[in-house]
């Protein structure tokens, strides 16, 4: 019996990633073995069931014996279907579909916003980009042009943004993220025009309303209820929140 | 028991004359019931994106919030099952089977109706299970030793893992496993010992509950929801919401069963509403005496899913409160709050909080009222959310999800954790690996260890006494038949010896 390629697909994934814990297992049975077994730990001597690699060595070798197990009957299958674990583990010539595409990008927006945006520059401007970014790719999904600038400048700034942090040794926190927002602040005036261009020029005037609304307000709101109704502070806070603050400390005298 | 009655009613009317109290229930109960409405939000989800807000709120107040939004959110999946064809969360997808062709009959309210008092009647139900059954099975856990705790645990992640998977129990065990090993992060508790830390001092004191549950749950969701692009249906027009009285009466016997089959199921650890639902689901279509009616706008089909749903709450409650050992994977979620505000469920916590028990059956039975009043009152308003398409709304969860993760210990550490855990717990759904497992694995992780190297320490390394005391034996007879179950050769044995038993009697009546 010949198999579908989308069952060809799922065994390969199958076996990969059986393949990739009994690696895992053996790692973790490799690391806690390191571990104090029976020797002298702080003064006290050790003996093996009071040992802190007990657990992680019983944890280890079943998901060791597990995954040898699903790699066991993965082969099985493989072999009934006169076809070798290899045959079915070598990619098949595919073209990756649009559903593919869109996870790949939700991966890559999240680890924008939480590795390259949050940690470097103002939280309210890296929320609003993100968001924008993320909506304008779903919710505006007919407007491909618009889509790849905005995301196109989204992971650039993200990018630049972690590799700033990476290799540049800021004198202090607030100095890397007033940088952060020099670069984060034009990004997001740019998508927010580009934007606003491409939804008046296609006169979709309630858009612009809902986006505004989803986009930029319901963030500031949300953070300014975590700030200053729930007393949170936001992850990282310069320009947008420290005006925020001499508004509601300031002015309003609170 | 009447001094626990009065206690009880104490309580109840302490909670109740509290308007902030009732804000916070009411207010709790309205979210969920969107929780569970929108396509995509969860319950689970829900209950941990709460958790971090009520971390500032005593724990009468954090329980109003967390169970009146758990009780919603079960309810709150039967309004786009009923209206659209969609169920809002996994537990209300039987209720699609009979809600949604009594809407498309123009009955839509009088099944809203029907949901409403059925859910109602349900918790109802759960929660005076687990008033009756929470002390018994604590006054016997209290004879547990740290080998029961220790097989206790393993039973947890056997049992969901074994319950959660598509027919594939070995990928239950392995996430179950993989949970245990996120456990094992962190300093170890017998010897301070950093294990799987890699030098870094963020991870010395262990994984972050609510991170690693946001991730695994929220993260998922978003992508798949987005990912998907599915346009949602027009929302089915409809009347009043009244519950048919009636209905209900001559439901009894049917209300009482899917109680039953909803507590039952919601008590074994690991699985929960969506299994209760469908299984009482299909015990009324095996009940009945029309059959043909089922799949066709059969009231009892409805009745049967939504009872046993909710029912379900008050079913997982019974070994979160008695063992430790959360009964779903909202439940999970109310374990890790629970902790948070300092209280330890396990046997011990009749002894350490004597009123406990009674407190959270004041709070469930305030939750219950708030969703009854909030169902009958909101419905229509609730319904208009349902047009707010999921770009418009996921990537605002997204950023509750990172601002959930982080505000409970003002680490960005957390968000950095969130992200590979949720990539993980994407590529295991794709793969069928259950996530359940996995989470009932992180919470029951040092448990496990703790009283395994404990129980080694009495008996000074020997394990012949986790074989002579009765429940260790017990528990582990039934490990065995739930792993041998997966064999082949004892499938085959069992179904032997089930014909070699029938042919039995045949053969003494020949």
């Amino acid at each position: 019996m010949q198999i579908s390629k989308t069952d060809s697909i799922n065994y390969r994934r199958e076996a990969f990633t059986s393949l990739a814990l009994v690696i895992f297992a053996l790692a973790m049975l490799a690391e806690s073995l390191t571990y104090p077994l029976t020797a002298s730990q702080g003064g006290l001597e050790n003996v093996w069931y009071v040992s802190p690699a007990l657990f992680p060595l019983v944890v280890g070798s079943c998901i060791l014996l597990l995954a040898s197990i699903q790699l066991l009957k993965l082969y099985k299958t493989a072999k009934s279907q006169q076809q070798s674990l290899f045959s079915l583990a070598s990619a098949p010539s595919r073209k990756f579909s649009q559903q593919s595409i869109d996870k790949f990008l939700l991966v890559l927006m999240l680890a924008g916003y939480v590795y390259g945006l949050i940690p470097n520059s103002d939280f309210v401007i890296a929320t609003i980009l993100f968001q924008l970014t993320i909506t304008c790719r779903f919710y505006l999904a007919d407007a491909k042009k618009l889509n790849e600038q905005v995301l196109l400048v989204f992971c650039f700034v993200a990018a630049l943004l972690f590799l700033l942090n990476l290799f540049v040794a800021f004198e202090s926190d607030s100095n890397r993220l007033y940088m952060g927002d020099l670069i984060s602040f034009p990004a997001l005036g740019f998508v927010l025009y580009k934007t606003e261009r491409y939804l008046t020029a296609n006169q979709l005037h309630k858009q612009i309303r809902i986006l505004l609304f989803a986009c930029v307000l319901l963030p500031i709101i949300v953070v300014l209820i975590f700030k200053y109704l729930l007393l949170v502070p936001m992850p990282s806070e310069s320009s947008v929140l420290l005006l925020t603050d001499y508004f509601y400390y300031q002015v309003l005298g609170f | 028991m009447i001094e626990q009655f009065q206690h009880f009613f104490t309580v109840l009317w302490g909670l109740a004359t509290d308007p902030v109290n009732l804000l916070i229930v009411f207010g709790a109960s309205f979210l969920g019931i969107i929780f569970g409405a929108m396509p995509g939000l969860t319950a689970t989800l829900g209950v941990a994106l709460l958790t971090t807000l009520t971390y500032g709120l005593d724990v009468n107040s954090a329980l109003l919030a967390l169970l009146g939004l758990y009780v919603g959110a079960i309810y709150g999946g039967s309004y786009p099952s009923i209206l659209i064809n969609i169920p809002g969360t996994a537990a209300a997808a039987a209720t699609a089977m009979e809600g949604y062709p009594l809407a498309s009959k123009g009955e839509g309210g009088k099944a809203l109706g029907l949901t409403t008092t059925a859910s109602t009647i349900g918790t109802l139900f759960g929660l005076l299970i687990l008033v009756l059954m929470a002390p018994l099975i604590a006054s016997v856990a209290l004879q547990f030793t740290s080998f029961e705790f220790f097989l206790l645990a393993l039973f947890g992640i056997l049992i969901s893992g074994t319950l959660t998977s598509e027919g594939d129990a070995l990928k239950g065990w392995i996430a179950g496993f993989f949970g245990l090993f996120l456990a094992c992060i962190g300093r170890d508790t017998l010897q301070f010992f950093p294990r799987f830390t890699f030098d870094m001092p963020q991870l010395d004191s262990g994984l972050d509950i609510v991170p690693v549950l946001i991730g695994a749950f929220g993260i998922p969701q978003i992508i798949k929801v987005l990912a998907e692009r599915k346009k949602l249906a027009q929302a089915k027009e409809f009347d009043s919401v009244v519950p048919e009285l009636s209905e209900i009466r001559k439901n009894g016997k049917n209300i009482a069963r899917s109680a039953s089959i909803g507590v039952g199921i919601g008590a074994v650890p690991g699985i929960g509403e969506d299994i209760a639902g469908w299984v009482s689901y299909g015990a009324a279509k095996g009940a009945a005496k029309d059959k043909s009616k089922f799949g066709k706008g059969d009231k009892s089909g409805l009745i049967a899913s939504e009872t046993a749903n909710n029912a379900c709450i008050g079913g997982a409650l019974i070994p979160l409160l008695t063992l430790g050992i959360p009964g779903s994977a909202p439940a999970a979620m109310l374990l890790g709050a629970l902790m948070l505000h300092g209280i330890n469920p396990g046997p011990t916590l009749p002894v350490e909080k004597p009123d406990f028990l009674l407190e959270i059956t004041a709070i469930l039975v305030l939750a219950s009222i708030a969703m009854f009043c909030n169902g009958m009152l909101l419905a229509k308003q609730v319904v208009k959310l349902l047009k707010v398409p999921a770009p418009l709304f996921m990537p605002f969860v997204a950023i509750l999800c990172v601002l959930g993760s982080y505000a409970l210990g003002l680490n960005v550490f957390n968000l950095f954790l969130m992200v590979p855990i949720g990539i993980i717990a994407y590529w295991m759904i794709e793969l069928k690996y259950p996530i359940s497992p996995m989470i009932i694995g992180l919470i029951l992780g040092p448990m496990a260890d703790e009283n395994l190297r404990r129980a080694l320490l009495t008996t000074e390394g020997d394990l012949l006494p986790m074989l002579s005391r009765p429940v260790s034996l017990i528990l582990i007879l039934i490990m065995l038949v739930v792993i041998f179950q997966q064999m082949p050769w004892f499938k085959s044995l069992l179904r032997k010896c089930c014909s070699a038993c029938k042919s039995q009697p045949n053969k003494e009546e020949a």
